[in-house]
């Protein structure tokens, strides 16, 4: 079934891009063929679900050892003009309550609206978005990191296919993207990204991160990745800061994508009350 | 249909007793790969009798007795899972559902009643399994027993479980369909503080505070939560010393209280919802408005000035009983409706204690020789014709956050009304405190541009009291008020630092020259605070400055997060200025402070 859908995803693909083959391809012929931007475009058309519900435990390691685990509960869905998204904080003690509200608009110009509750404030403050290569309240991930979850964007890179390489008995495509410019690399914090992508599912599961003066910052791993709901699914996401030896991992649980969540959620008033 | 491999498993729900005469509808169907099993799970409208039937090595079927489907089903869902498709037909005896496998499965079945937000659910796992090994671990022996024969009578086997769990496998993460969530949490923290007056280096509080919370889910979104406040301070300084404030309504107030400690409800209230309202009654803590630091709307919960405004406003507001709802408009949009029959009002620091006012902007100055006859504040207590009641509407348009408000109340402090009376012949001076009525209107907004924040509040208060510089009118002037705040956040170096400055003004209309106060006066505001390494560290700067008297706070405060739950900080409070202000009034109280809190 996996190889039937990577085969029709693969074919389709490369027929969208103006590879035509009189002969019936395989999926590993259709992949060869792809360029970057067909790959990026597949990443790009993997379905995340018009709606997600799931449990995140984040846990935070320095060079030393030292952890910091916290746990949420998140939820996002798809609107026609925004995609929305939401996390209340449970664990630990002194940070329950927290909630972290964000409307990311389909419009590339807009920025975002984010809200960020507060229980020693307890009101739900404005927050300014513009920064996406902020660190995501303390973790290795960027604001962007979090907002792309997996996608790519061609509106910062330029893509460059750098061939296969077999990582744990799977063959994976490797990407090269460079910023467009010093500006995007300087507002990103990355130079330039490079990406494994699973064919199979075309699921990004490995990343380096390079500073803008071109040293390796950050690498990235997807695993524990499974269907839920007839989605494709990362449930663990380990974010390794090479400069800081910082380590930060999200670990996603009770993904479900088809139990109806309530328009409500994605409000102040919940963001203060909780979900 | 029948084979001799068949398996027949007859599951009666665990809620049947609720069953309707309405067929149950399959609402939803949800798949789960785990590494040693596909689960699947059929969400229905209510408790069904159900059968899996085992026709052979690649093809099953589940009966749902007088079911139907609600929603079509969609063949993605199997995408990486032992099911190829799944057809579905309505039978005689209900709704059948057929799953054509791609590779031989043993399936485990069971029913989950409801729980959370989850309605009645039929669960059924499917494990990989070859021909010769029909039985990988997984399963009990018992439900594999079961299985083996076919025998209805070995279902009690499921059933032994307890209503909510399903049988024991040995999956590393079970997902959340097992009812395991608590509905009762039980959480606080512990914070202790120690303040040493820099002057002269006298202990001001030595103090701990445990806040213990309970929050409980009731289902059918209700919720409850309690904290309760325990305050022991071994320096006993800062009071009050009174067994019973009387700034405290009756149906609030500390359960005990001395300088040295007290114990208290800090908060008790029940959430709900019913249709588009949501629901919050019981003693609360409300918050309006956009500033930090001075309150302009921010006028619902009166505060403990026992450390002046040193300690953080959640901590100093006095949550009142009230009555709160909120009825939704819109993605943003709501329309708050609050009904507060608490009378509780500003909790001053008594007097001897380090932060008793002792400004003339707020307490009339005897003349030298004059004896004073302090009374007790004539405090409404009626809960119905003394309560107060608010309206704010909210909205988000174009971007901005905009609130409209309105609260009648009463001012949370006395007006200091001032008369003499001759005693033996002689004068003496009366100080008879009363609560007057106040209505307030405002407006706030906040919009973000890029790196920056704005955020503005304005606000119309109808009787605002002030005391005179001579004696007329029982001491006191009456004026409407206009106050606003403007307030800019700045946040750069990837979201490390923030910059936030703040301007406040307040107007008086009807000014009478002699009061006190000046007809404009203006207060700037400064926040400088970086979080380091990873939000573990954080350096916080603030400033306020009275720019008509020219007195000031600055706070400095380094924190750091040691633990998950684990916070210890090193501060400083520096008063400065014309002894007559608000800050100045307290420049002999200058102190350094270490404290930390544990969350549990």
């Amino acid at each position: 079934m996996k190889a039937i859908h990577s085969l029709l995803m693969a074919a389709l693909l490369a027929l969208s891009t103006g590879v035509q083959s009189a002969e019936p391809v395989s999926a590993s012929e259709a992949v060869a063929a792809m360029t970057a931007e067909a790959v990026v475009a597949a990443v790009n058309a993997v379905d995340q679900g018009s709606q997600v519900r799931r449990d995140i435990r984040i846990t935070m390691t320095d060079r030393n050892g030292k952890r910091r685990e916290q746990s949420s509960v998140s939820y996002r869905k798809q609107y026609p003009d925004s995609r929305r998204t939401v996390m209340f904080f449970e664990q630990p003690a002194n940070i329950r309550g927290t909630g972290f509200l964000i409307w990311d608009y389909s419009e590339p110009q807009a920025d975002d609206d984010q809200w960020l509750y507060l229980p020693a404030l307890r009101k739900a403050r404005r927050v300014s978005s513009s920064d996406r290569g902020g660190y995501f309240l303390g973790t290795d991930f960027t604001y962007e990191d979090m907002k792309l979850d997996g996608k790519l964007e061609p509106l910062d890179y330029h893509f460059a296919l750098l061939g296969e390489e077999r990582v744990d008995g799977a063959t994976l495509i490797k990407l090269d993207a460079q910023a467009r410019d010093g500006e995007v690399a300087k507002e990103l914090g990355y130079s330039r990204t490079v990406s494994w992508i699973d064919p199979a599912n075309w699921l990004l599961v490995r990343a380096e991160f390079y500073d803008p003066s071109g040293e390796l910052l950050k690498s990235l791993e997807a695993t524990d990745v499974r269907v839920v709901d007839g989605i494709w699914t990362r449930h663990i996401l380990t974010m390794q800061n090479h400069q800081t030896g910082h380590r930060t991992e999200f670990r996603f649980s009770d993904v479900d994508y088809l139990s109806p969540v309530s328009d409500n959620l994605f409000s102040k008033q919940t963001l203060h009350r909780g979900p | 249909m029948s084979r001799s491999g068949r398996i027949l498993l007859t599951l009666c729900c665990l809620l049947t007793a609720g069953s309707s005469l309405a067929a149950t509808q399959l609402e939803n169907l949800r798949t789960a790969v785990h590494p040693d099993r596909t689960r699947v799970v059929f969400d229905l409208s209510g408790p069904a009798d159900f059968r899996l039937i085992d026709d052979d090595a690649l093809s099953m079927q589940l009966v749902i007795d007088d079911a139907e489907l609600a929603a079509e089903i969609r063949q993605q869902l199997f995408i990486g899972t032992p099911i190829a498709y799944v057809t579905t037909d309505a039978s005689g005896e209900g709704l059948r559902l057929n799953f054509e496998l791609g590779q031989r499965v043993r399936t485990k079945t069971f029913a989950l009643p409801p729980y959370l937000s989850r309605g009645d659910r039929i669960v059924v796992d499917f494990y990989a399994t070859g021909d010769d090994e029909p039985e990988a671990d997984g399963a009990t022996p018992e439900f594999l027993a079961a299985a083996r024969q076919g025998n209805p009578g070995e279902v009690g086997t499921i059933h032994s479980e307890r209503p909510g769990r399903e049988p024991k496998t040995t999956e590393p993460e079970p997902e959340r369909e097992t009812g395991s969530d608590s509905t009762l949490v039980l959480s606080g923290t512990w914070e202790h503080e120690w303040a040493v007056e820099t002057g002269d280096a006298d202990t001001q509080k030595f103090e701990s505070v445990i806040e213990p919370r309970l929050d409980m889910d009731l289902g059918e979104d209700r919720r409850l939560t309690a904290i309760a406040r325990l305050r022991l301070d071994s320096a006993g300084e800062l009071g009050p010393d009174a067994s019973r404030p009387d700034n405290y309504a009756s149906i609030n107030g500390p359960w005990a209280n001395n300088e040295h400690g007290s114990i208290d409800l800090r908060e008790l209230y029940l959430d709900a919802r019913t249709g588009n309202v949501l629901w919050r009654l019981g003693k609360q803590q409300v918050v309006w408005g956009e500033a930090d630091g001075i309150k302009v709307m921010d006028v619902v919960n009166p505060q403990s000035f026992r450390e002046f405004i040193l300690d953080d406003f959640d901590d100093s507001r006095i949550p009142l009983w009230m009555v709160n709802a909120e009825f939704l408009l819109g993605d943003l949009g709501s329309l708050q409706l609050l009904w507060i029959p608490d009378t509780t009002y500003h909790e001053l620091a008594e007097e001897g204690t380090p932060f008793a006012v002792s400004s003339p902007l707020l307490i009339p100055q005897a003349p030298p020789g004059l004896n004073v006859e302090q009374r007790s504040a004539d405090k409404p207590d009626n809960a119905f014709s003394d309560g107060d009641a608010g309206l704010r509407y909210s909205a988000f348009t174009a971007g901005w956050d905009i609130t409209l408000n309105y609260l009648y109340h009463f001012q949370d402090l006395p007006v200091p009304y001032q008369y003499l009376r001759m005693e033996n012949g002689q004068a003496i001076g009366v100080l008879a405190p009363e609560y007057e009525r106040n209505h307030l209107v405002g407006a706030t907004a906040s919009n973000a541009f890029g790196a920056f924040t704005l955020r503005g509040e304005v606000a119309y208060n109808s009787d605002t009291f002030h005391v005179l510089s001579e004696y007329r009118n029982q001491g006191i002037g009456e004026s409407a008020e206009i106050s606003s705040v403007l307030g800019v956040d700045w946040m750069w170096e990837a979201q490390h630092t923030l910059l936030s400055a703040q301007w406040f003004q307040s107007h008086l209309p009807d000014f009478d020259t002699a009061m006190y106060r000046s007809e404009t006066e203006h207060t700037l505001s400064l926040l400088y605070q970086r979080n380091f390494n990873y939000d573990t560290w954080t350096f916080e700067a603030l400033g306020l400055y009275s720019v008509d008297r020219g007195d000031r706070w600055i706070n400095l405060k380094l924190s750091h997060l040691l633990r998950d739950n684990l916070e210890l900080w090193l501060g400083g409070d520096i008063f400065a200025g014309d002894k007559e202000g608000v800050y100045g009034q307290f420049s002999s109280r200058d102190r350094v402070l270490v404290g930390l809190e544990l969350g549990f």
